[in-house]
């Protein structure tokens, strides 16, 4: 890729994030940003975090940190020590835009605060990603990817009735969204910097980011006054008392697992079209003749129907659904249009005929592993700029040499700085 | 002054992703014109029997005009064309093909206006066979394997996702992508079209555990709320009426800090529990233990008196109390508006704040064609009799009220 066809071109990064924001930095250099992720001399705490390579724990082999750390530069730097904070200020004078994700006061309390950042390089982006925000009550609570999916009451809509608050399992989510945020609150300040000259402090909290994830539940509360808690399996249809919400279920057994699929009809006109298709789909193979000549655009009335009517007439369908295959019912879905997925596990995606004729799969090289791994790509396509992996995560202060030389340091002086645990 | 005033983008988003894409460009300056159809409405709003009161309609478009137009019509095509030609960035998520047929694909666009940045999601991207099926976002979460990670170990299903978050992130995502485009456009005077496929999105989301299949060949199975990493790490019913905090220590020093907020009670010096592998080997006794202290105290309780001690913990909060909680209050996430038919009512925020940039804007939802004849006057040049005119020759749609 040459220089001139590439996005975020010339905007160099400093990523001193953990798990928490390490996704921010991510996304801009995959864009094509220049990200350095500094690290703690000997590695950074999310190098512990699995699954690894082949099972073996090493920090040099952690799945997660290659997947979170796509695309930048990686040196070591203990920014706690003097010497070390003066370098960090070189490279903030090189750099566009800082992110990190420590306690709110800490840059501050070591002489990296974004008032000290902006006396270095007046332009400077200092971006922050925390759990709950630079200041208000909760500023200074300690933060997990869970903790933050239950704090924006992601978790509480989610799981089954009368049971407890579920996150999607194990996998950073939180962390996820504050990331995403992050990044693009960061390319906004950049954005606005390039046209005014202006930097500016960005202040992400996780909380906040997962709040906004809740799609409706916020304003059916507001309109309705109605409560969505455990439900994460139902479509909902909101009715005001005495009727009361509607359930009907989205996710439902199949042969060989679960599908997803919309059942209804009445005014939300793309379920009616879907579940007349399905329903023709069983009439062909002598099933559901119950639903046989069934309106779903008049009948299916989910402003009034009874959630007995509802479950009767879809107990027909749920029957049909279950002696099917999701590779069955998917492949029908994609013909007839109908609304329905397969509740894929990671290997059946992996197999996706869609992403693969999309070429959605990277190989990235790993030389010093002696081998290549398959990554989840480029999310969408860019025919100017193709988005791309731009390199591997980083290994333990990997190009400490090439950045710090072109600080300025000579060899010696590096070496200097290793002795003494700077780098 | 906010980072996108004077960008014009032409919206004809429907459901989550559009709709949101559009709702943070607005909160962010620019101006965003929603082209709407009676004929063809964006589906949210038609999942309540009032058009102009639907709570995720309400939410998912604010900081937007409603432009009310016939397509079907060659004057109304004509209109759209100029606003086309006015506008930076063109979003669309409609099913694939649809544009086309409209006449509005790229291809065309770009004819009109050779610069444009037009960003086009679809559940499947474009291309390959999937690229005309419709989607829906809790789908997705299906086809990218999120939903199969979301249950507890012995559930019979999944139980994500009523909350579809491949939009929520897909619609940011595609944030980024369109002002990385516009920074493009600003230094070599080229737009671009850009095609998001939202399940790759959510497949990205679950990124290490892909490479854990490549490389180990292992499939993940779901474990609710547990970790390998920390014990306790779940979510404990509290006192009150289905109330829980959530709880997580990942390291010997937090489970200390722990045993000694919760009492140190003597099951919590025993061998079994006294370093995180042998926790998390007895996990399940440990977990029923912990819901044992957390069973006769309040979440907000929990979650205050193991914060003070420096273990994170947090009240599994319903939606709504989002909008009373005293931390989001203060980062200034909520904001209340007045919409025409629903009142005032509180919504989320931008999830940011940018020190340099301030008042951020928001407003509430458009009426279906709402801003028809101001935007005919104001960008058609046109007069109020020739916008009604149109109207009464069904060329265009303006709101009653």
């Amino acid at each position: 890729m040459t220089e001139s066809n590439s996005l975020l071109e010339g905007c160099r990064i400093l990523d001193l994030t953990d798990e928490k924001g390490i996704f921010a930095g991510k996304v801009l250099g995959d864009f094509g940003a220049d990200v350095i992720k500094i690290e703690k001399p000997g590695g950074d705490p999310a190098r512990k975090i699995g699954p690894f390579y082949k099972d073996i724990e090493d920090p040099e082999k952690s799945l997660f940190w290659f997947a979170a750390n796509t695309s930048k530069r990686g040196i070591t730097l203990d920014i706690e020590t003097p010497e070390g904070q003066e370098i960090f200020k070189k490279l903030a004078k090189t750099a566009d835009i800082v992110i990190e994700s420590f306690k709110p006061g800490y840059m501050d309390s070591i002489g990296l605060g974004y008032c000290e950042l902006k006396e270095i390089k007046p332009d400077i982006i200092l971006t922050s990603i925390t759990g709950f925000g630079q200041t208000g009550p909760y500023a200074q609570y300690e933060t997990t990817d869970l903790i933050g999916t239950a704090m924006g009451g992601l978790a509480r809509i989610l799981g089954d009735l009368g049971t407890a608050p579920i996150r999607m399992g194990y996998v950073s989510q939180a962390h996820f969204h504050a990331g995403i945020q992050g990044a693009l609150g960061s390319v906004m300040a950049y954005y606005h910097r390039e046209l005014t000259g202006e930097g500016q402090q960005v202040d992400v909290s996780m909380q906040d980011a997962v709040s906004l994830t809740l799609m409706n539940a916020v304003e059916i509360f507001e309109l309705l006054g109605a409560n969505l808690v455990g439900m994460g399996q139902f479509f909902i249809s909101v009715r005001p008392e005495p009727v009361g919400i509607l359930f009907t279920r989205m996710i439902n057994p199949c042969k060989d697992g679960s599908v997803l699929y919309m059942f209804g009809g009445g005014a939300f006109g793309g379920t009616v079209d879907s579940s007349k298709e399905l329903v023709k789909w069983a009439n062909e193979e002598g099933k559901v003749l119950e639903l046989k000549d069934f309106d779903f655009a008049t009948q299916w009335d989910a402003s009034n129907m009874t959630q007995e009517e509802c479950d009767y007439y879809h107990g027909f369908m749920q029957e049909f659904v279950k002696n099917k295959t999701k590779a069955e019912l998917y492949e029908r879905a994609v013909k007839n249009r109908i609304m329905l997925a397969p509740c894929n596990t990671v290997e059946d995606v992996t197999n996706d005929a869609q992403l693969k004729a999309r070429g959605f799969w990277e190989e990235v090289e790993h030389p010093e592993l002696d081998t290549t791994i398959t990554y989840p790509g480029a999310p969408l396509k860019m025919e100017d700029t193709p988005w791309k992996i731009q390199r591997r995560a980083p290994l333990i202060g990997e190009h400490n040499q090439e950045i710090y030389e072109s600080l300025g340091f000579s060899a010696e002086e590096i070496e200097h700085l290793k002795t003494n645990g700077i780098v | 002054m906010l980072p996108l005033d004077g960008i014009k983008v032409l919206s004809f988003g429907t459901g989550g992703v559009g709709p949101d894409f559009g709702k943070v460009m607005g909160e962010l300056g620019a101006d965003v014109i929603k082209i709407e159809s009676k004929d063809n409405l964006d589906f949210m709003r038609t999942i309540g029997p009032d058009i102009n009161n639907i709570a995720g309609f309400n939410e998912a478009n604010r900081n937007k005009r409603s432009f009310g137009v016939n397509l079907k019509t060659e004057k109304g095509r004509e209109l759209v064309a100029q606003l086309v030609k006015m506008c930076d960035i063109m979003m669309e998520n409609y099913r694939g093909g649809v544009m086309k047929t409209l006449g509005l694909d790229y291809e065309n666009v770009r004819e009109i206006n050779p610069n444009i940045i037009y960003a086009s999601s679809q559940g499947f991207g474009r291309g390959g066979p999937y690229s005309e099926y419709q989607a829906y976002g809790p789908m997705l979460s299906g086809a990218s394997g999120m939903l199969s990670l979301w249950a507890q170990p012995d559930d019979p299903y999944p139980v994500g996702s009523n909350a579809p978050i491949p939009d929520h992130v897909a619609s940011k995502y595609l944030v980024v992508a369109a002002l990385a485009a516009l920074d493009y456009k600003r230094r070599t005077g080229k737009g671009q079209f850009i095609d998001m496929a939202q399940t790759e999105v959510a497949v990205g989301m679950v990124g290490e555990y892909y490479l854990d299949y490549t490389m180990n060949k292992r499939v993940p199975k779901p474990m609710g709320n547990r970790s390998l990493y920390a014990a306790p790490h779940g979510c404990y019913q509290c006192q009150g009426d289905d109330e829980w905090c959530a709880i997580t220590v990942f390291t010997d020093e937090e489970w200390k800090s722990f045993c000694e907020c919760i009492g140190s009670p003597p099951w919590t010096t025993a061998p079994r529990f006294a370093n995180f592998l042998s926790r998390l080997h007895n996990v399940d006794e440990l977990d029923k233990l912990v819901e044992e202290w957390t069973s006769t105290r309040s979440a907000m309780g929990v979650m205050n008196t193991l914060q003070a001690a420096g273990i994170p913990a947090g009240v599994a909060q319903r939606a709504p109390e989002t909008l009373t909680d005293p931390q989001l209050k203060e980062d200034g996430a909520v904001v209340e508006l007045e919409h025409p038919v629903a009142g005032k009512r509180l919504y989320p925020n931008v999830a940011f704040r940018m020190s340099g940039a301030s008042g951020f804007t928001s407003t509430p939802a458009p009426l279906l064609g709402q801003h028809t004849v101001e935007i005919c006057h104001e960008l058609l040049g046109m007069s109020a009799e020739e916008a009604n005119r149109l109207a009464d020759e069904g060329v265009l749609y303006i709101s009653d009220t």
